[in-house]
Protein backbone atom coordinates (compact mmCIF):
# COMPACT_ATOMS: atom_id res chain seq x y z
CA UNK A 1 0.00 0.00 0.00
CA UNK A 2 1.21 3.29 -1.01
CA UNK A 3 1.57 6.50 0.77
CA UNK A 4 -0.52 7.96 -1.45
CA UNK A 5 -3.60 5.74 -0.54
CA UNK A 6 -2.16 5.41 3.46
CA UNK A 7 -2.73 9.03 3.94
CA UNK A 8 -5.92 10.01 4.40
CA UNK A 9 -8.08 12.61 6.29
CA UNK A 10 -8.31 11.25 9.25
CA UNK A 11 -4.71 10.32 9.36
CA UNK A 12 -3.46 13.65 8.72
CA UNK A 13 -5.64 15.73 11.09
CA UNK A 14 -4.27 12.96 13.76
CA UNK A 15 -0.61 13.64 12.65
CA UNK A 16 -0.27 17.76 12.32
CA UNK A 17 -3.52 18.28 14.90
CA UNK A 18 -4.29 22.52 14.31
CA UNK A 19 -3.34 22.52 10.53
CA UNK A 20 -6.47 21.36 8.79
CA UNK A 21 -8.32 24.05 7.55
CA UNK A 22 -12.26 23.56 7.22
CA UNK A 23 -13.18 25.09 3.98
CA UNK A 24 -15.05 24.25 0.51
CA UNK A 25 -12.52 25.34 -2.30
CA UNK A 26 -14.85 27.41 -4.75
CA UNK A 27 -18.00 28.10 -2.60
CA UNK A 28 -19.41 31.21 -2.17
CA UNK A 29 -18.62 31.19 1.34
CA UNK A 30 -14.92 31.53 0.02
CA UNK A 31 -15.59 33.77 -2.71
CA UNK A 32 -17.31 36.24 -1.06
CA UNK A 33 -14.08 37.35 0.91
CA UNK A 34 -11.76 35.83 -1.50
CA UNK A 35 -9.25 38.22 -1.25
CA UNK A 36 -9.20 38.35 2.68
CA UNK A 37 -9.05 34.40 2.55
CA UNK A 38 -6.02 34.50 0.44
CA UNK A 39 -4.34 36.74 2.42
CA UNK A 40 -4.11 35.17 5.57
CA UNK A 41 -3.17 31.71 3.21
CA UNK A 42 -0.37 34.28 2.61
CA UNK A 43 0.89 34.71 6.26
CA UNK A 44 0.32 30.60 7.39
CA UNK A 45 2.49 27.75 6.81
CA UNK A 46 1.01 25.13 3.97
CA UNK A 47 -2.01 23.28 5.45
CA UNK A 48 -3.83 20.92 4.86
CA UNK A 49 -8.08 20.97 3.30
CA UNK A 50 -10.08 17.79 2.78
CA UNK A 51 -11.38 18.65 -1.26
CA UNK A 52 -14.39 15.86 -1.93
CA UNK A 53 -12.48 13.43 0.80
CA UNK A 54 -9.22 14.23 -0.85
CA UNK A 55 -6.54 15.69 1.42
CA UNK A 56 -4.90 18.90 -0.70
CA UNK A 57 -2.14 20.46 0.29
CA UNK A 58 -2.07 24.38 -0.18
CA UNK A 59 0.77 26.91 -0.08
CA UNK A 60 0.68 30.32 -0.17
CA UNK A 61 3.21 31.69 0.80
CA UNK A 62 5.60 33.65 -1.74
CA UNK A 63 8.65 31.37 -1.04
CA UNK A 64 6.39 28.02 -0.24
CA UNK A 65 4.33 28.88 -3.57
CA UNK A 66 7.69 29.38 -5.59
CA UNK A 67 9.33 26.53 -3.97
CA UNK A 68 6.44 24.03 -5.18
CA UNK A 69 6.43 25.46 -8.81
CA UNK A 70 10.14 25.78 -9.33
CA UNK A 71 10.78 22.14 -8.87
CA UNK A 72 8.79 19.95 -11.09
CA UNK A 73 10.68 16.58 -10.22
CA UNK A 74 9.21 16.71 -7.06
CA UNK A 75 6.06 18.28 -7.74
CA UNK A 76 5.21 16.85 -11.35
CA UNK A 77 2.11 17.96 -13.02
CA UNK A 78 0.67 14.80 -14.92
CA UNK A 79 -1.80 13.65 -11.88
CA UNK A 80 -2.61 10.34 -11.31
CA UNK A 81 -6.11 8.82 -13.26
CA UNK A 82 -8.11 7.54 -10.54
CA UNK A 83 -11.36 7.89 -8.28
CA UNK A 84 -11.57 11.36 -7.03
CA UNK A 85 -9.31 13.03 -9.68
CA UNK A 86 -11.58 13.52 -12.57
CA UNK A 87 -12.09 17.22 -11.60
CA UNK A 88 -8.20 17.69 -12.36
CA UNK A 89 -8.71 16.41 -15.60
CA UNK A 90 -10.04 19.85 -17.02
CA UNK A 91 -9.33 19.67 -20.12
CA UNK A 92 -10.82 15.73 -20.85
CA UNK A 93 -7.60 13.95 -21.01
CA UNK A 94 -5.70 16.69 -23.42
CA UNK A 95 -2.21 16.77 -22.05
CA UNK A 96 -2.03 20.43 -22.06
CA UNK A 97 1.41 22.35 -21.88
CA UNK A 98 0.79 22.99 -18.25
CA UNK A 99 0.07 19.40 -17.34
CA UNK A 100 3.11 17.80 -19.34
CA UNK A 101 6.56 17.70 -17.42
CA UNK A 102 10.24 17.18 -18.22
CA UNK A 103 11.72 17.54 -21.00
CA UNK A 104 8.42 16.65 -23.22
CA UNK A 105 7.24 19.80 -21.67
CA UNK A 106 10.66 21.51 -22.72
CA UNK A 107 10.68 20.53 -26.45
CA UNK A 108 7.14 21.72 -26.62
CA UNK A 109 7.51 24.62 -24.88
CA UNK A 110 10.78 25.67 -26.54
CA UNK A 111 8.76 24.84 -30.29
CA UNK A 112 6.03 27.67 -28.79
CA UNK A 113 8.33 30.03 -27.33
CA UNK A 114 9.43 32.20 -31.07
CA UNK A 115 5.50 32.90 -31.25
CA UNK A 116 5.43 34.32 -27.87
CA UNK A 117 8.71 35.69 -27.99
CA UNK A 118 9.50 39.51 -27.35
CA UNK A 119 10.52 39.79 -30.98
CA UNK A 120 7.18 38.06 -31.91
CA UNK A 121 5.39 40.44 -29.83
CA UNK A 122 6.73 44.06 -32.05
CA UNK A 123 4.89 41.98 -35.10
CA UNK A 124 1.70 41.49 -33.82
CA UNK A 125 1.24 44.89 -31.60
CA UNK A 126 -0.02 46.95 -34.56
CA UNK A 127 -2.99 44.15 -35.30
CA UNK A 128 -3.77 43.79 -32.33
CA UNK A 129 -4.47 47.66 -31.83
CA UNK A 130 -6.94 46.98 -34.76
CA UNK A 131 -8.76 44.24 -32.94
CA UNK A 132 -9.32 46.40 -29.82
CA UNK A 133 -10.74 48.70 -32.18
CA UNK A 134 -13.35 46.71 -33.44
CA UNK A 135 -14.03 45.39 -30.00
CA UNK A 136 -14.52 49.18 -29.25
CA UNK A 137 -16.69 50.37 -32.01
CA UNK A 138 -19.02 47.31 -31.04
CA UNK A 139 -19.27 49.54 -27.53
CA UNK A 140 -19.57 52.49 -28.90
CA UNK A 141 -22.41 51.02 -31.77
CA UNK A 142 -24.43 49.46 -28.37
CA UNK A 143 -23.56 51.95 -25.57
CA UNK A 144 -23.32 53.80 -23.65
CA UNK A 145 -23.49 50.89 -21.07
CA UNK A 146 -21.60 47.28 -21.74
CA UNK A 147 -20.26 44.77 -19.94
CA UNK A 148 -16.76 44.99 -19.02
CA UNK A 149 -17.05 40.91 -19.32
CA UNK A 150 -18.64 39.91 -21.76
CA UNK A 151 -18.20 42.89 -24.21
CA UNK A 152 -14.10 43.44 -23.84
CA UNK A 153 -12.10 41.52 -21.47
CA UNK A 154 -14.09 38.30 -22.72
CA UNK A 155 -12.95 39.71 -26.23
CA UNK A 156 -9.35 40.51 -26.27
CA UNK A 157 -7.81 36.81 -26.68
CA UNK A 158 -10.24 36.32 -28.82
CA UNK A 159 -8.79 39.57 -30.66
CA UNK A 160 -5.44 38.95 -29.97
CA UNK A 161 -4.49 35.97 -30.35
CA UNK A 162 -6.98 34.00 -32.57
CA UNK A 163 -7.82 36.33 -34.85
CA UNK A 164 -4.87 38.07 -35.30
CA UNK A 165 -2.00 35.15 -34.09
CA UNK A 166 -3.87 32.56 -35.37
CA UNK A 167 -5.81 33.71 -38.04
CA UNK A 168 -8.67 31.58 -37.57
CA UNK A 169 -11.95 32.12 -39.55
CA UNK A 170 -15.38 33.66 -37.04
CA UNK A 171 -16.75 30.04 -37.44
CA UNK A 172 -13.66 28.47 -36.12
CA UNK A 173 -13.27 30.55 -33.33
CA UNK A 174 -16.90 30.18 -32.20
CA UNK A 175 -16.25 26.54 -31.82
CA UNK A 176 -13.07 27.71 -29.22
CA UNK A 177 -14.69 30.02 -27.81
CA UNK A 178 -17.88 27.56 -26.81
CA UNK A 179 -15.35 25.17 -25.53
CA UNK A 180 -13.58 27.77 -22.99
CA UNK A 181 -17.44 28.62 -21.91
CA UNK A 182 -18.37 25.22 -21.01
CA UNK A 183 -14.47 24.43 -19.85
CA UNK A 184 -15.57 25.28 -16.30
CA UNK A 185 -17.93 22.48 -15.95
CA UNK A 186 -15.22 19.68 -15.77
CA UNK A 187 -13.48 20.82 -12.33
CA UNK A 188 -17.38 20.27 -10.67
CA UNK A 189 -17.28 16.84 -11.52
CA UNK A 190 -17.56 14.89 -8.15
CA UNK A 191 -15.76 11.43 -7.63
CA UNK A 192 -16.64 9.08 -9.69
CA UNK A 193 -19.25 11.02 -11.55
CA UNK A 194 -18.65 11.67 -15.57
CA UNK A 195 -17.78 14.84 -17.23
CA UNK A 196 -21.09 16.40 -18.68
CA UNK A 197 -22.29 15.61 -22.13
CA UNK A 198 -22.59 18.97 -23.01
CA UNK A 199 -18.67 19.24 -22.58
CA UNK A 200 -17.70 16.34 -24.13
CA UNK A 201 -20.00 17.66 -27.10
CA UNK A 202 -17.90 20.41 -27.18
CA UNK A 203 -14.91 18.93 -26.76
CA UNK A 204 -15.31 16.60 -30.18
CA UNK A 205 -16.46 20.39 -32.02
CA UNK A 206 -13.22 21.72 -30.83
CA UNK A 207 -10.72 18.20 -31.92
CA UNK A 208 -12.74 18.45 -35.43
CA UNK A 209 -12.25 22.55 -35.75
CA UNK A 210 -8.20 22.03 -35.04
CA UNK A 211 -7.78 18.60 -37.01
CA UNK A 212 -9.65 20.54 -39.68
CA UNK A 213 -7.37 23.96 -39.66
CA UNK A 214 -4.33 21.57 -39.65
CA UNK A 215 -5.77 20.08 -42.49
CA UNK A 216 -6.31 23.25 -44.09
CA UNK A 217 -2.70 24.98 -43.04
CA UNK A 218 -0.88 21.82 -44.18
CA UNK A 219 -2.48 22.05 -48.00
CA UNK A 220 -1.53 26.10 -47.87
CA UNK A 221 0.85 26.92 -45.32
CA UNK A 222 1.33 31.04 -43.97
CA UNK A 223 3.91 32.59 -42.45
CA UNK A 224 1.78 32.08 -38.75
CA UNK A 225 2.35 30.37 -35.51
CA UNK A 226 0.40 27.03 -37.16
CA UNK A 227 2.24 26.54 -40.15
CA UNK A 228 5.23 26.71 -38.52
CA UNK A 229 4.23 24.03 -35.84
CA UNK A 230 2.78 21.75 -38.87
CA UNK A 231 6.10 22.17 -40.56
CA UNK A 232 8.02 20.97 -37.38
CA UNK A 233 5.46 18.10 -37.42
CA UNK A 234 5.86 17.16 -40.97
CA UNK A 235 9.46 18.49 -41.49
CA UNK A 236 11.47 17.83 -38.81
CA UNK A 237 9.58 15.25 -36.74
CA UNK A 238 9.82 17.46 -33.47
CA UNK A 239 6.75 16.76 -32.24
CA UNK A 240 4.38 13.76 -33.28
CA UNK A 241 0.11 14.41 -34.38
CA UNK A 242 -1.06 14.11 -31.14
CA UNK A 243 1.32 16.54 -29.63
CA UNK A 244 0.81 19.05 -32.31
CA UNK A 245 -3.16 18.30 -31.87
CA UNK A 246 -2.58 19.25 -27.50
CA UNK A 247 -0.34 22.10 -28.16
CA UNK A 248 -3.21 23.69 -30.41
CA UNK A 249 -5.79 22.90 -28.16
CA UNK A 250 -3.99 24.47 -25.25
CA UNK A 251 -3.35 27.41 -27.60
CA UNK A 252 -6.81 27.62 -28.72
CA UNK A 253 -8.62 26.58 -25.84
CA UNK A 254 -6.48 26.85 -22.32
CA UNK A 255 -5.52 30.17 -23.28
CA UNK A 256 -8.58 32.47 -23.87
CA UNK A 257 -9.89 32.00 -20.55
CA UNK A 258 -7.28 32.72 -18.13
CA UNK A 259 -7.18 36.12 -20.50
CA UNK A 260 -10.21 36.83 -19.97
CA UNK A 261 -10.07 36.45 -16.51
CA UNK A 262 -7.13 38.46 -16.05
CA UNK A 263 -8.29 41.72 -18.12
CA UNK A 264 -11.62 41.31 -16.00
CA UNK A 265 -9.30 41.78 -12.79
CA UNK A 266 -7.61 44.62 -15.10
CA UNK A 267 -10.84 46.23 -15.56
CA UNK A 268 -12.60 45.93 -11.71
CA UNK A 269 -9.23 46.88 -9.88
CA UNK A 270 -8.54 50.07 -11.86
CA UNK A 271 -11.43 51.10 -12.14
CA UNK A 272 -12.34 50.73 -8.47
CA UNK A 273 -9.62 53.07 -8.01
CA UNK A 274 -11.03 56.52 -9.61
CA UNK A 275 -7.99 58.53 -8.46
CA UNK A 276 -5.52 56.12 -9.77
CA UNK A 277 -7.33 55.41 -12.61
CA UNK A 278 -6.96 59.07 -13.76
CA UNK A 279 -3.62 59.22 -13.44
CA UNK A 280 -3.49 56.18 -16.12
CA UNK A 281 -5.43 58.21 -18.24
CA UNK A 282 -3.59 61.55 -18.02
CA UNK A 283 -0.75 59.68 -18.77
CA UNK A 284 -1.11 56.06 -20.47
CA UNK A 285 3.10 55.98 -19.97
CA UNK A 286 1.47 54.33 -16.55
CA UNK A 287 0.08 51.79 -17.94
CA UNK A 288 2.38 49.08 -18.35
CA UNK A 289 3.01 49.92 -13.99
CA UNK A 290 -0.89 50.10 -13.37
CA UNK A 291 -1.14 46.57 -15.52
CA UNK A 292 1.06 45.19 -12.90
CA UNK A 293 0.07 46.32 -9.53
CA UNK A 294 -3.65 44.92 -10.99
CA UNK A 295 -2.35 40.94 -11.97
CA UNK A 296 -0.84 41.14 -8.62
CA UNK A 297 -3.74 42.20 -7.13
CA UNK A 298 -6.45 40.12 -8.62
CA UNK A 299 -5.36 37.78 -10.95
CA UNK A 300 -7.57 35.55 -13.08
CA UNK A 301 -7.61 32.64 -10.30
CA UNK A 302 -6.29 31.48 -7.28
CA UNK A 303 -5.00 28.36 -8.23
CA UNK A 304 -3.59 27.24 -11.41
CA UNK A 305 -2.67 23.47 -12.61
CA UNK A 306 -2.35 21.04 -9.36
CA UNK A 307 0.84 19.48 -8.63
CA UNK A 308 1.12 15.89 -7.05
CA UNK A 309 3.81 15.12 -4.67
CA UNK A 310 6.29 11.83 -5.48
CA UNK A 311 7.96 11.20 -2.84
CA UNK A 312 7.43 12.35 0.95
CA UNK A 313 8.83 15.77 1.73
CA UNK A 314 8.18 19.23 3.57
CA UNK A 315 7.66 23.08 2.62
CA UNK A 316 7.57 25.54 4.62
CA UNK A 317 7.88 23.47 7.86
CA UNK A 318 4.57 21.20 6.44
CA UNK A 319 4.96 16.90 5.36
CA UNK A 320 3.94 16.31 2.39
CA UNK A 321 3.33 12.42 1.80
CA UNK A 322 4.13 11.03 -1.58
CA UNK A 323 0.76 11.06 -3.90
CA UNK A 324 -0.77 14.27 -2.18
CA UNK A 325 -2.07 16.75 -4.43
CA UNK A 326 -0.35 19.90 -3.80
CA UNK A 327 -2.11 23.25 -4.60
CA UNK A 328 0.16 26.19 -4.72
CA UNK A 329 -1.27 29.88 -5.00
CA UNK A 330 0.20 32.46 -7.05
CA UNK A 331 -2.77 34.75 -5.86
CA UNK A 332 -1.63 34.30 -2.27
CA UNK A 333 1.27 34.52 -3.16
CA UNK A 334 1.06 37.85 -4.29
CA UNK A 335 -0.28 38.82 -0.93
CA UNK A 336 2.74 38.00 0.76
CA UNK A 337 3.48 41.04 3.18
CA UNK A 338 6.87 39.83 3.26
CA UNK A 339 7.20 40.74 -0.47
CA UNK A 340 4.54 42.99 -1.20
CA UNK A 341 4.16 44.86 2.36
CA UNK A 342 0.31 46.09 2.61
CA UNK A 343 -0.33 43.81 0.68
CA UNK A 344 -4.27 44.28 -0.02
CA UNK A 345 -3.45 48.25 -0.73
CA UNK A 346 -3.80 48.98 -4.08
CA UNK A 347 -1.43 51.17 -5.52
CA UNK A 348 -0.05 51.86 -9.21
CA UNK A 349 3.09 53.05 -8.02
CA UNK A 350 3.99 50.54 -6.22
CA UNK A 351 5.79 48.47 -9.07
CA UNK A 352 5.99 45.33 -7.95
CA UNK A 353 8.60 42.70 -8.72
CA UNK A 354 8.12 39.10 -9.77
CA UNK A 355 4.35 39.03 -9.38
CA UNK A 356 3.47 35.59 -8.89
CA UNK A 357 0.41 35.90 -11.46
CA UNK A 358 1.82 34.01 -14.31
CA UNK A 359 3.06 31.81 -12.44
CA UNK A 360 7.55 30.68 -12.31
CA UNK A 361 10.04 27.99 -13.32
CA UNK A 362 9.41 25.64 -16.66
CA UNK A 363 5.70 25.74 -16.46
CA UNK A 364 5.70 30.00 -16.24
CA UNK A 365 3.15 31.11 -18.92
CA UNK A 366 4.47 31.27 -22.20
CA UNK A 367 1.70 33.94 -23.28
CA UNK A 368 2.48 36.14 -20.21
CA UNK A 369 4.43 38.79 -22.79
CA UNK A 370 0.98 38.68 -25.12
CA UNK A 371 -1.15 39.21 -22.06
CA UNK A 372 0.61 41.98 -21.02
CA UNK A 373 0.60 43.90 -24.17
CA UNK A 374 -3.02 42.85 -25.39
CA UNK A 375 -4.51 44.17 -21.69
CA UNK A 376 -1.89 47.27 -22.08
CA UNK A 377 -3.32 48.25 -25.65
CA UNK A 378 -6.76 47.51 -24.32
CA UNK A 379 -6.44 50.12 -21.21
CA UNK A 380 -5.16 52.51 -23.15
CA UNK A 381 -7.04 52.62 -25.98
CA UNK A 382 -10.18 52.15 -23.85
CA UNK A 383 -9.39 55.31 -21.83
CA UNK A 384 -8.77 57.21 -25.28
CA UNK A 385 -11.81 56.44 -27.09
CA UNK A 386 -14.22 57.03 -23.90
CA UNK A 387 -12.93 59.95 -21.88
CA UNK A 388 -15.68 59.25 -19.47
CA UNK A 389 -15.97 55.23 -18.94
CA UNK A 390 -16.28 53.94 -15.84
CA UNK A 391 -17.99 51.60 -13.58
CA UNK A 392 -21.66 51.81 -13.62
CA UNK A 393 -22.04 51.70 -9.81
CA UNK A 394 -18.78 52.95 -8.26
CA UNK A 395 -19.32 50.57 -5.07
CA UNK A 396 -19.58 47.60 -7.44
CA UNK A 397 -18.67 44.26 -5.82
CA UNK A 398 -17.85 41.31 -8.06
CA UNK A 399 -19.52 38.19 -8.12
CA UNK A 400 -17.30 35.30 -9.20
CA UNK A 401 -17.94 32.15 -11.51
CA UNK A 402 -16.15 29.82 -13.18
CA UNK A 403 -14.13 26.78 -12.19
CA UNK A 404 -12.82 25.74 -9.02
CA UNK A 405 -9.37 27.79 -8.60
CA UNK A 406 -10.88 30.92 -11.06
CA UNK A 407 -11.54 34.27 -9.96
CA UNK A 408 -13.92 34.61 -13.39
CA UNK A 409 -15.97 37.89 -12.71
CA UNK A 410 -19.06 37.57 -13.62
CA UNK A 411 -20.56 40.55 -15.01
CA UNK A 412 -18.92 44.32 -14.97
CA UNK A 413 -20.91 46.79 -15.65
CA UNK A 414 -19.79 49.43 -16.77
CA UNK A 415 -20.90 52.86 -19.10
CA UNK A 416 -18.88 55.11 -21.67
CA UNK A 417 -21.07 58.16 -20.53
CA UNK B 1 38.86 17.61 -4.22
CA UNK B 2 41.89 18.72 -6.71
CA UNK B 3 39.96 21.76 -7.78
CA UNK B 4 39.40 23.77 -4.67
CA UNK B 5 41.84 26.60 -5.41
CA UNK B 6 39.83 27.07 -9.07
CA UNK B 7 36.15 26.33 -7.39
CA UNK B 8 35.31 30.01 -6.98
CA UNK B 9 35.69 32.73 -9.59
CA UNK B 10 35.08 36.61 -9.13
CA UNK B 11 32.57 37.86 -11.35
CA UNK B 12 32.33 41.53 -12.16
CA UNK B 13 28.74 42.21 -12.78
CA UNK B 14 26.83 46.06 -13.54
CA UNK B 15 23.65 46.06 -12.78
CA UNK B 16 20.66 48.53 -14.76
CA UNK B 17 21.46 51.46 -12.59
CA UNK B 18 25.47 50.77 -13.40
CA UNK B 19 26.37 49.70 -9.92
CA UNK B 20 29.06 46.83 -9.86
CA UNK B 21 28.77 43.87 -7.77
CA UNK B 22 31.79 41.49 -7.40
CA UNK B 23 30.40 38.12 -6.61
CA UNK B 24 31.89 34.74 -6.33
CA UNK B 25 31.03 31.99 -8.60
CA UNK B 26 31.04 28.65 -7.08
CA UNK B 27 31.94 25.42 -8.70
CA UNK B 28 28.78 24.24 -10.47
CA UNK B 29 26.84 27.40 -9.83
CA UNK B 30 24.90 28.94 -12.79
CA UNK B 31 25.95 32.51 -13.39
CA UNK B 32 22.14 33.56 -12.84
CA UNK B 33 22.14 31.66 -9.43
CA UNK B 34 25.13 33.42 -8.61
CA UNK B 35 23.13 36.80 -9.64
CA UNK B 36 20.08 36.45 -8.70
CA UNK B 37 20.58 34.31 -4.66
CA UNK B 38 24.34 35.32 -3.90
CA UNK B 39 24.37 38.92 -5.59
CA UNK B 40 20.46 39.77 -4.82
CA UNK B 41 20.97 41.48 -8.41
CA UNK B 42 17.32 42.26 -9.97
CA UNK B 43 17.31 38.77 -12.34
CA UNK B 44 14.48 37.79 -12.87
CA UNK B 45 14.94 34.09 -14.22
CA UNK B 46 11.40 33.36 -13.92
CA UNK B 47 11.71 29.82 -15.70
CA UNK B 48 14.37 28.63 -13.14
CA UNK B 49 17.29 27.92 -15.32
CA UNK B 50 16.02 26.05 -18.36
CA UNK B 51 16.99 28.67 -21.36
CA UNK B 52 12.99 29.27 -21.92
CA UNK B 53 12.15 32.77 -20.76
CA UNK B 54 15.31 34.85 -21.84
CA UNK B 55 14.99 36.71 -18.38
CA UNK B 56 18.15 36.40 -17.28
CA UNK B 57 19.86 38.30 -20.31
CA UNK B 58 23.43 38.94 -19.65
CA UNK B 59 25.82 41.43 -21.71
CA UNK B 60 29.65 40.01 -21.25
CA UNK B 61 31.83 42.32 -21.93
CA UNK B 62 33.75 41.88 -25.38
CA UNK B 63 36.91 41.36 -24.23
CA UNK B 64 35.41 38.02 -22.17
CA UNK B 65 33.11 36.42 -24.73
CA UNK B 66 35.37 34.01 -26.65
CA UNK B 67 36.76 33.05 -23.21
CA UNK B 68 33.34 31.50 -22.23
CA UNK B 69 32.17 28.28 -24.16
CA UNK B 70 30.07 28.48 -27.17
CA UNK B 71 26.09 29.10 -26.08
CA UNK B 72 24.17 25.65 -26.72
CA UNK B 73 22.26 25.31 -30.04
CA UNK B 74 19.14 26.22 -27.17
CA UNK B 75 20.15 29.30 -25.88
CA UNK B 76 21.32 30.32 -29.42
CA UNK B 77 17.68 29.95 -30.50
CA UNK B 78 15.96 31.58 -27.63
CA UNK B 79 18.96 34.97 -27.51
CA UNK B 80 17.46 34.79 -31.25
CA UNK B 81 13.78 35.79 -29.37
CA UNK B 82 15.06 38.71 -28.00
CA UNK B 83 14.58 42.52 -29.06
CA UNK B 84 18.00 43.72 -27.11
CA UNK B 85 20.72 40.64 -28.00
CA UNK B 86 23.83 41.84 -29.02
CA UNK B 87 26.61 39.77 -29.93
CA UNK B 88 27.95 39.34 -26.63
CA UNK B 89 24.69 38.67 -25.09
CA UNK B 90 24.15 34.94 -23.31
CA UNK B 91 21.61 33.81 -20.75
CA UNK B 92 22.93 33.79 -17.58
CA UNK B 93 21.49 30.35 -16.78
CA UNK B 94 23.62 28.53 -19.26
CA UNK B 95 26.95 30.20 -18.18
CA UNK B 96 28.42 27.88 -15.30
CA UNK B 97 31.96 28.42 -13.10
CA UNK B 98 35.13 26.98 -15.56
CA UNK B 99 38.51 27.68 -14.90
CA UNK B 100 39.55 31.08 -16.69
CA UNK B 101 37.15 32.88 -16.28
CA UNK B 102 38.04 34.89 -12.74
CA UNK B 103 37.11 38.07 -13.39
CA UNK B 104 34.80 37.70 -15.61
CA UNK B 105 32.71 41.24 -16.72
CA UNK B 106 28.87 40.81 -17.04
CA UNK B 107 26.21 43.62 -17.42
CA UNK B 108 21.92 42.92 -16.96
CA UNK B 109 20.57 43.16 -20.30
CA UNK B 110 16.96 45.47 -20.30
CA UNK B 111 14.27 43.42 -19.39
CA UNK B 112 11.96 42.79 -21.86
Amino acid sequence: VSAAVATTVAELQARDPGNFVEITLGSAEMLADVQATLAQWATRRPFYVADDGIPLVICGRYADVRDVMLDDELFPSGLPHKRGFEKFDKFLGVQTMAQLDGEVHLRLRRLINPAFSPKAMLRLEAGIEAAVDVMLDGIEARGPAFDGMADYAGLLLDGALLTVMLRLTPEQKSIFLEMHRLIPLTTHVKAGESVPQECVDAFDRAREAIQAVVTQRRAHPGEEFISDLIAARDNDDRLSDTELFDVLFTVCVAALSGTARAMGGVLYSLFRHPDQLAEVRADPGLAPLAIEECLRFHRGGYFVFPRVATRDTQIGGTKIYEGMVVRASQQAANFDPTVYPDPLRFDIHRDPKRIMSFGVGPHQCVGNRLARLAMRVALVRLLARFPAVRLADPGFQAEYGGAIGELRIRQLPMTIR
Amino acid sequence: MGGEMTATQVVLATDREGKQHAVALRSGQSLMRTLKYDGDMDVEAICGGNAICGTCHVYVDADWYDRLPEPEELEAELLDQLVFTTATSRLACQVSCAPGIDGLRVTLAPQE
